[in-house]
């Protein structure tokens, strides 16, 4: 009796990782919360993705200003020319919370997203393009922000 | 709470452009004596399928701005826009395609 209980335990844990890895990254927010509660930018993407290994090229594009007078509302527009990559997320690393935003994408949505983001102080914002194999790209740029705007 | 949209179709590719009213507080205002309430997850629906998945934190800011586009719309489609914040409060919104 006691090894068909384990017998059937077994089963059960193959068939839920299995699940897990078809879905792969999807929605970051529910299988990897703790991503989001990272106090540091390396965390959030070990947390994230498993991994802090990026390769920095120009697979992910990101646009966003040089200077920010507004820490409260920084426009920010991230974009990948890979036509299949599986999620986008901004890291900004001088924010209490670095993980900011994440997208999961899907086919047939053109991956260019445009969004205000909110920023403490001077930071570096890190933008990673998870692609379908699983590797990340990264963008970095760096914006100054005159006035901080994680207070709201 | 509301959403604001401007929703345009040209040669196959739907615009969206949508302004969602929420604090999106973070919590830590003023020594951190405030209540986050921030959206958690946000998503677009076109026929039954998502072209926009996005999960925001408190990091995105007041009365969050988002512009995407996605391919296979029509003039005149619904699409629905859905979200959810930190304290389970959610909001719905049809929009027709121009």
């Amino acid at each position: 009796m006691k090894r068909r209980k384990f017998l059937g335990l077994g089963f059960t844990s193959v068939a839920a990782i299995a699940t897990l890895q078809t879905l792969g990254s999807a929605s970051i927010l529910s299988e990897h919360p703790k991503a989001f509660d990272a106090t540091t930018g390396d965390a959030a993407l070990k947390d994230a993705y498993g991994t802090t290994n990026v390769m920095k090229d120009d697979k992910a594009v990101l646009k966003l200003p040089d200077i920010a007078e507004n820490g409260a509302a920084v426009p920010i527009t991230v974009s990948t020319s890979l036509s299949n990559a599986k999620n986008m997320t901004i890291i900004i690393d001088e924010n209490p919370r670095p993980l900011a935003v994440s997208w999961d994408l899907s086919e047939g949505t053109i991956p260019k997203f445009s969004t205000r983001i909110k920023m403490r102080k001077t930071s570096n914002v890190r933008l990673i393009v998870e692609d379908a194999n699983g590797k990340l790209h990264e963008a970095v740029k760096q914006v100054k922000v005159t006035v901080g705007g994680c207070g709201g | 709470m509301g959403i604001k949209s401007i929703a345009k179709v040209k040669n196959d590719i739907a615009t969206v452009k949508l302004l969602v009213k929420h604090p999106m507080l973070s919590g830590t205002i003023s020594g951190g004596k405030g209540k986050p309430k921030y959206i958690t997850h946000l998503t677009v629906k076109h026929g039954g399928r998502v072209v926009y998945d996005m999960y925001p934190t408190s990091a995105i800011s007041k009365n969050p701005y988002i512009k995407f586009a996605f391919k296979g719309a029509k003039k005149g489609d619904i699409i629905t826009v859905q979200w959810k914040d930190n304290t389970g409060a959610t909001e719905k919104k049809d929009i027709k395609l121009k």
